[in-house]
């Protein structure tokens, strides 16, 4: 009965023990590697903003600030990128249905933080360029 | 190994894991916020290209600092440029898959995904190992200037 329940939830006639689960493998090795360097990297930044040369009160807590943000966005979406990884390898190698949605589940994550973050992004550039529009225009 | 003979190679194993419901709504998730960033990316390579050339030709004399900041501009927007065709496959074939039901497109957006992770893992060991050669390089100068 079980089984039965399952195989119509499923939609295709594909597993992840086919070649889809060959590929889904390997993307999730290669983003293991990736979500590894990215966090490296950061905690890297951190220790060289640390040890960098010392400037005064102001711009070094406006360039710590800045930082932060940047390390907080790096940190979290190489943490999806590691859950992904994670999840998808335990997921398959236990065939274990539950973790392996999981993971694609982070996957799903890591992408819409970076379409939301995009989207701040090119917000800031139009409000900036109005912003600069509207100086200039008061200017002359 | 080429998409045929992964298919073939893994073709006799058990079925245990399904690709239901819930893994094709994470798919699809992915899928169509993928897209997005790729043509963003590449919308934005596009406009960055069409700068260059704008600002270029604006330039009487460009000096060898230039040039250097050119091509690792250039170099930059080639790197972003082929990561966002292998994102832009696995969206757009993800999702054409799960609209239509279609195995075989499902597996070769996989691949896309996989190409696009394994490409950045490529990418990343070079920028490291360009790093490690350029702090040997200086910790070798430094040394032989002293």
């Amino acid at each position: 009965m079980e089984n039965t329940t399952n195989q119509t939830d499923n939609l295709f006639d594909i597993t992840y023990d086919s070649a889809a689960g060959a590929f889904l493998k390997q993307a999730a090795t290669w983003a293991r590697i990736c979500a590894v360097i990215g966090l490296i990297s950061a905690g890297l930044s951190l220790i060289k903003f640390f040890a960098g040369p010392s400037r005064s009160a102001i711009a070094a807590a406006a360039s710590l600030i800045v930082s932060l943000i940047f390390l907080a966005i790096s940190v979290t979406l190489n943490i999806f990128l590691l859950r992904f990884a994670n999840s998808s390898l335990t997921g398959l190698a236990a065939n274990n249905q539950e973790r392996l949605n999981e993971g694609v589940s982070n996957l799903g994550t890591y992408f819409k933080i970076m379409g939301i973050l995009i989207i701040v992004a090119i917000a800031l550039i139009i409000i900036y360029f109005f912003a600069m529009f509207f100086f200039l225009s008061n200017l002359r | 190994m080429p998409l045929t003979r992964i298919m073939e190679h893994h073709s006799n194993d058990l079925f245990v894991l399904e690709f239901d419901q819930q893994a094709a709504n994470h798919i699809l998730q992915s899928a169509k916020w993928s897209r997005f960033l790729a043509i963003v990316w590449l919308v934005g390579c596009a406009l960055l290209i069409i700068g260059v050339v704008i600002g270029l030709s604006y330039e009487s004399y460009v000096g060898q600092d230039e040039v250097i900041g050119l091509v690792c501009l250039l170099a930059g927007i080639a790197v972003q440029v082929i990561a966002n065709l292998f994102r832009f496959r696995f969206a757009k074939r993800a999702i054409k898959a799960i609209h239509d039901t279609d195995q075989e497109l499902l597996i070769s957006s996989l691949n896309q995904l996989r190409l696009f992770n394994k490409y950045w893992g490529i990418v990343f060991i070079i920028g490291i190992v360009i790093l490690v050669v350029v702090f040997i390089l200086g910790a070798l100068s430094a040394v032989y200037r002293w």
